[in-house]
């Protein structure tokens, strides 16, 4: 007996002392175990901020306040089928204790023993209605191809969550890996909270919801069915729920500047290979006493700001996660510990929509005739920029053709494969094209404050020069100084500026005026270009061509509009901006005097009175402005929207069968025989034709077409210039007749929501031509600015290289 | 009869040997009611009618005298192993055959379980007594002969219970058995091949063991990185029991109370009980339960060094060793230290035929106290 005494106290103090260390020694470390396994941590949603315009009405509830009253891109609420992640993958454990559940509460099948018998058949039974949810689901929508629609979801929930838990797994080992540990501390299967959550399966039109919501309420599982009822329905797991929605209640007004979302990708994501890229949701630990971490991270199934205002301004719209701890069980609602979530911020814009509705309303109305170019086609690709001159705001910002916010779902793929028309395109701020004669008033100001002209100076114009022809008529404008050579847009006139300025002077006000640099406003905008001393490659006449704004200058309307803005401005170039708020630069690389800006204003004043623009603009009120006609190149297209391919043909023999083959609008045509579709690589190197045989003989290029694009870009009122208003129509033709009428058209609109006061003031008659008198004193109204010293003329000439007077 | 129960529980309580036993018992009945309670407060009122009858039982189990009863053992014993033979014909659960499911809702309980009879543990008490009955008259073991008998009488039930399967209470017959051989005076020469040949035969038997029992062997050992399900499974329960035991502190802890209340210890009302004591009451808890069952045996064998005759000398040794055998065998799988088995722990995991199984035990442990031949005087019932 004492033998079995002394054995059992042996193992009796095994026990304890194997206790004792677990439960004294290592206590914490335990309890931390336990409570990973207990408390989960959820991630609460954020809504992301609104856009809103510059319009603002006090706020009712609180007098005093202001309160912006049109949003343009705003989170909506809206109702979506969801599914939960167990039912789409039909998982053995959720659909067994769904199958004990439904036995239990459906057919009361209380023993235990029962239940075990029927349960593979009542598992059977669930799956069998899951699987056939995507037709019942397609069924009641009555949308014949969301079940395939709904088919493809699944795969994108599935790769999704795969990819989330991949990411997990990279984030572990990589910390593991810092933290010097080999072997990361993770079980690889443990769940995913997406593992165990719903996922968006359908979202319903607004226009479908309502009945359509009720009856699918009805099939499916109602979020506000208790937890208990929501195991009886049919289709366990798939449930009518709520969500959030981008909602754009303009449509397509501004879609360009307010821009579109989606989805993330993973190179988004920061990471080795990609430094600059957005970080990645990092959930703090509540447990710990000091939560760390970044809920303003991105998980791979977030959406994010793609173009427009939703990229540029991404990181104040997003907003920030909130998080809670919940202990497992617990009541719905409760949580121990909790981070509220933090709504994005809103954001204003400068634009006022009102505005550009009107504005791109009257520029689409086919009465109206604003889209009618000199080729007599009535849809020309319109751009047009109303800047504020005294802070660089954008009043309204408008491309044409456009596209529709509310309806970026369905014909997003439709109008990103339209090369041709490319509606995706900011015309206003992404394309540079060469700006043409409206150039011509920077350039006076250039030569003007640069001394190298006065504005008595007479230039003798033949109708040509350098082989550009000059349009005043077969004998050219004969001997005009600078008022009538802005009035009446010589070229010769112009390109003798452009000659006495030279490169890198030309370069120096390009610079100075913004011009070859991305003005800096929030959303996406090219660069333009023009040619300095320092280019290579640079052909004998391109100074005197840039100053007639062709040759290798490029600028935006945007940049247009700056640059005009610019020099009202007297020389100091403000960052045009679409955001109230954000902070604007101010830069003044060179000064223009007041006087020299009264020539050159007085100039495009009678652009508008007696010029070029005379027959475009009838205003009451005084304008003035430049136009352009601007020769330049655009890509064209095959009849199914596919560029056309120019091919260079060399050496056009088949080496298989030795025939001649002829090149023709991307199509190899064989002397005898079909024609071959070729591909061609991004050097412009044809690699294989359609069968895959290499074909590396061929050179092809984009064929493009020669056009004018017509410019204007004018301010208004004409003595006290508030708003700049740069236009082009691509291919439109003369500016005067084409591109006059939209700015025509823009100060209407301005007059017309109290932006400017509609004048009534009797048309201007034209002025007489005014020759300054030479001899008078600098800076008198006979000689305003720039006069010539006698003894500084050789170097003058040898500077422009002596061209003609 | 209600004079002669009325003079029992009288004399129960009066008799000074019982005294630590009750109280043993009484507290792990106790320390069950509220471990049960933490996962199902609606098991822990059946708990309580299963310790109301359980009192019923031993009351029951003290009014013939413990010899009257070793009159019946073959009768007993024989009963118990048909009953064992037959429940190898039920169809079973899990792929288990322990069971005669006897009524679903015998005592009144809603929803789920019911009252299953489990031979087995009827078969631990006719086992003992048969034993204790066939040793009582033999004063040496001299021979391999005379453990030929006995070594049969554990066998039966053993193999029986071997093949529903259910190692954890199969392996208890041979344990029990050897602590009564040596109470019977076995001579440790005799006592040692015993050991070897049972040695020899285990190993022989592990590799027809099933795939989950070996898995849970390995269990044992913490790297527990495998794709076989069974072994993942066992290092499951063993991990989860870890944690609910360590997460306890010392005097335990909310943390792993919420661990235990969302069901990630599995069993935790019943073969891991002692790992739910641990995490709501802590080592304080779990040190107390040890040291119950500790007392409980030293009391018991306190009655057993105390009676002189031999039946129920050997009666007491069996049943004490078997309740604590079954305990620590319980409490050494929870905290990793043995392979985790199937079986009990006394008084305290739920279930009805586990505990009027034990309060049997316990019936007759205290029938032997009150009717053992002491120096003084008086033997009631003699």
């Amino acid at each position: 007996m004492l033998i079995l005494l002394a054995a059992f106290s042996l193992v009796m103090v095994a026990l304890i002392v194997r206790l004792a260390r677990w439960q004294i020694a290592e206590g914490g470390t335990w309890q931390v175990q336990a409570a990973a396994y207990t408390d989960r941590h959820f991630v609460i949603p954020t809504s992301r901020g609104t856009i809103y315009d510059r319009h603002q009405i006090e706020d009712p509830n609180n007098p005093g306040k202001m309160i912006s009253d049109r949003p343009l891109a705003v989170d909506d609420p809206c109702t979506e089928l969801q599914i939960d992640y167990r039912a789409l993958n039909l998982e053995y454990r959720w659909l067994k204790n769904v199958a004990i559940q439904r036995l239990k509460k459906n057919q009361n099948v209380t023993s235990r023993l029962e239940r075990a018998k029927r349960l593979p058949d009542e598992m059977q039974a669930i799956a069998d209605s899951l699987n056939a949810a995507p037709s019942k689901i397609a069924m009641m929508l009555g949308a014949k191809d969301a079940e395939s629609e709904i088919l493809d979801r699944y795969n994108d929930i599935r790769e999704r969550v795969s990819l989330l838990k991949l990411n997990r797994e990279l984030r572990y080992f990589n910390k593991a890996a810092d933290e010097g540990n080999p072997t990361p501390d993770i079980d690889p299967d443990s769940a995913l909270a997406e593992e165990r959550s719903f996922h968006t399966l359908w979202r319903l039109d607004p226009g479908e919801q309502g009945e359509q919501e009720r009856k699918l309420r009805l099939v499916f599982e109602d979020v506000d069915v208790d937890k208990e009822s929501r195991w009886l329905r049919d289709f366990p797991g798939i449930v009518v729920g709520n969500a959030k929605r981008r909602k754009y209640p303009y449509g397509d007004t501004a879609a360009h500047l307010i821009g579109t979302m989606r989805p993330l990708r993973r190179e988004d994501l920061a990471g080795r290979d990609n430094p600059d890229g957005v970080p990645t949701l990092d959930v703090p630990d509540l447990r710990s006493p000091d939560p760390r971490g970044n809920l303003g991270g991105y998980l791979p199934v977030d959406e994010i700001g793609a173009s427009g205002i939703e990229a540029g301004k991404e990181s104040e719209l997003r907003g920030d996660r909130g998080v809670k701890l919940v202990e497992l069980g617990a009541q719905e609602g409760t949580y121990t510990k909790i981070i509220e979530p933090k709504p994005g911020e809103d954001v204003r814009l400068t634009i006022d929509v009102e505005l550009q509705k009107a504005f791109a309303a009257s520029l689409m109305d086919k009465n109206k005739h604003l889209r009618l170019g000199q080729d007599g086609s009535d849809d020309h690709a319109i751009a047009s920029v109303i800047l504020r001159i005294a802070d660089g705001e954008i009043i309204a910002m408008v491309s044409l053709p456009t596209y529709d916010l509310s309806k970026w779902d369905e014909k997003k793929s439709e109008w990103l494969k339209d090369a041709e028309n490319a509606p995706l395109l900011n015309r206003a701020a992404q394309s540079a094209t060469p700006p043409g004669s409206t150039m011509k008033p920077l350039i006076a100001a250039a030569a003007l404050s640069e001394r190298l002209v006065s504005p008595a100076e007479r230039i003798n114009c033949v109708g040509h020069l350098y082989g550009v022809k000059c349009l005043g008529g077969a004998w050219g404008h004969g001997a005009e100084a600078m008022h009538d050579a802005l009035r009446e847009s010589c070229n010769v006139y112009f390109m003798t500026m452009g000659e006495r300025l030279g490169l890198e002077r030309e370069a120096k006000w390009f610079d100075a005026y913004g011009l070859g640099r991305k003005a800096g406003i929030e959303i996406g905008e090219s660069a333009g270009s023009y040619s300095s001393n320092t280019t290579r490659g640079v052909g004998s006449h391109e100074a005197a061509q840039q100053g007639m704004g062709q040759g290798r200058v490029t600028t935006t309307p945007l940049q247009m509009a700056n640059a005009y803005a610019t020099m009202l401005r007297g020389g100091v170039w403000i960052q045009p901006h679409l955001v109230i708020g954000s902070p604007v630069e101010r830069r003044q690389l060179v000064k223009i005097d007041p006087a020299v800006l009264e020539v050159v204003k007085d100039g495009m004043r009678a652009v508008v009175t007696s010029g070029t623009a005379k027959k475009g603009i009838r205003l009451k009120m005084a304008t003035a402005g430049k136009t352009g006609t601007a020769e330049s190149f655009r890509p064209v297209f095959n009849e199914d929207g596919t560029p056309r391919w120019k091919i260079g043909v060399r050496d056009a023999i088949d080496p298989e069968t030795g025939e001649k083959i002829r090149g023709d609008n991307g199509q190899i045509v064989r002397e005898e025989g079909p024609l071959v579709p070729v591909y061609k690589t991004r050097n412009g190197r044809i690699v294989h034709d359609a069968r895959g045989r290499p074909i590396t003989w061929y050179v092809g290029q984009q064929e493009s077409v020669k056009g004018d694009d017509a410019w204007f870009v004018g301010y208004a009122p004409a003595d006290k210039p508030e708003y700049v208003i740069a236009t082009i129509m691509e291919f439109g033709g003369h500016g005067g007749q084409a591109a006059a009428p939209i700015f025509e058209e823009a100060v209407k609109q301005l007059q017309a929501h109290g932006y400017l006061q509609p004048l009534d003031v009797p048309r201007i008659t034209p002025q007489p031509r005014r020759t300054p008198n030479p001899s008078a004193p600098l800076g008198t109204e006979e000689n305003p600015v720039g006069k010539i010293q006698s003894d500084d003329a050789p170097a003058i000439a040898a500077a422009t290289g002596g061209a003609s007077r | 009869l209600i004079d002669r129960t009325r003079a029992i529980v009288i004399r129960l309580l009066t008799t000074r040997a019982a005294w630590p036993v009750l109280v043993c018992v009484g507290l792990l009945c106790a320390a069950s009611i509220f471990a049960i309670r933490l996962s199902s407060p609606e098991r822990a009122t059946r708990q309580e009618i299963h310790i109301l009858l359980g009192i019923g039982v031993l009351i029951v189990a003290l009014i013939p005298s413990y010899q009257f009863i070793g009159r019946g053992s073959l009768v007993f014993y024989i009963l118990s192993m048909i009953l064992l033979a037959g429940v190898l014909l039920t169809p079973g659960i899990n792929g288990s055959r322990r069971w005669y499911p006897i009524g679903d809702s015998l005592f009144g309980g809603s929803g789920g379980g019911g009252f299953q009879l489990q031979p087995s543990e009827l078969a631990k008490i006719a086992f003992v007594l048969m034993l204790a009955r066939y040793l009582r008259y033999r004063k040496e073991l001299n021979t391999f002969s005379d453990l030929l008998i006995p070594s049969v009488f554990m066998l039966i039930p053993f193999v029986l219970i071997l093949v529903e399967p259910d190692h954890g209470t199969a392996l208890l017959f041979p344990a029990v058995f050897f602590a009564m051989l040596i109470a019977a005076g076995i001579k440790l020469r005799y006592l040692a091949t015993v050991c070897m040949i049972a040695i020899i035969a285990m190993a022989a038997y592990y590799p027809l063991m099933p795939a989950y029992a070996r898995g849970r062997i390995f269990a044992l050992t913490p790297t527990t990185q495998t794709s076989d399900p069974h072994l993942q499974r066992a290092a499951w329960h063993a991990q989860m029991s870890a944690i609910a035991i360590g997460s306890g502190g010392l005097t335990g802890d909310p943390d792993g109370v919420k661990h235990i209340k969302q069901g990630f210890l599995p069993e935790s009302h019943t073969d891991f009980i002692f790992a739910t004591i641990g995490a709501q009451f802590g080592f304080m808890g779990c040190a107390i339960v040890v040291l119950l069952y500790f007392a409980f045996f030293a009391a018991a064998a306190d009655i057993a060094i105390s009676t002189k005759e031999q039946f129920g000398r050997l009666l007491a040794v069996g049943l004490s060793c078997m309740i604590l055998f079954q305990a620590l065998i319980n409490m050494c799988m929870t905290v990793q230290l043995a392979p985790i088995v199937g079986i009990t722990l006394p008084f305290v995991s739920y279930g009805g035929s586990s505990l009027l199984t034990n309060m049997l035990a316990v019936g007759l442990l205290l029938n032997v106290s009150l009717r053992r031949q002491s120096k003084t005087g008086f033997h009631f019932g003699d």
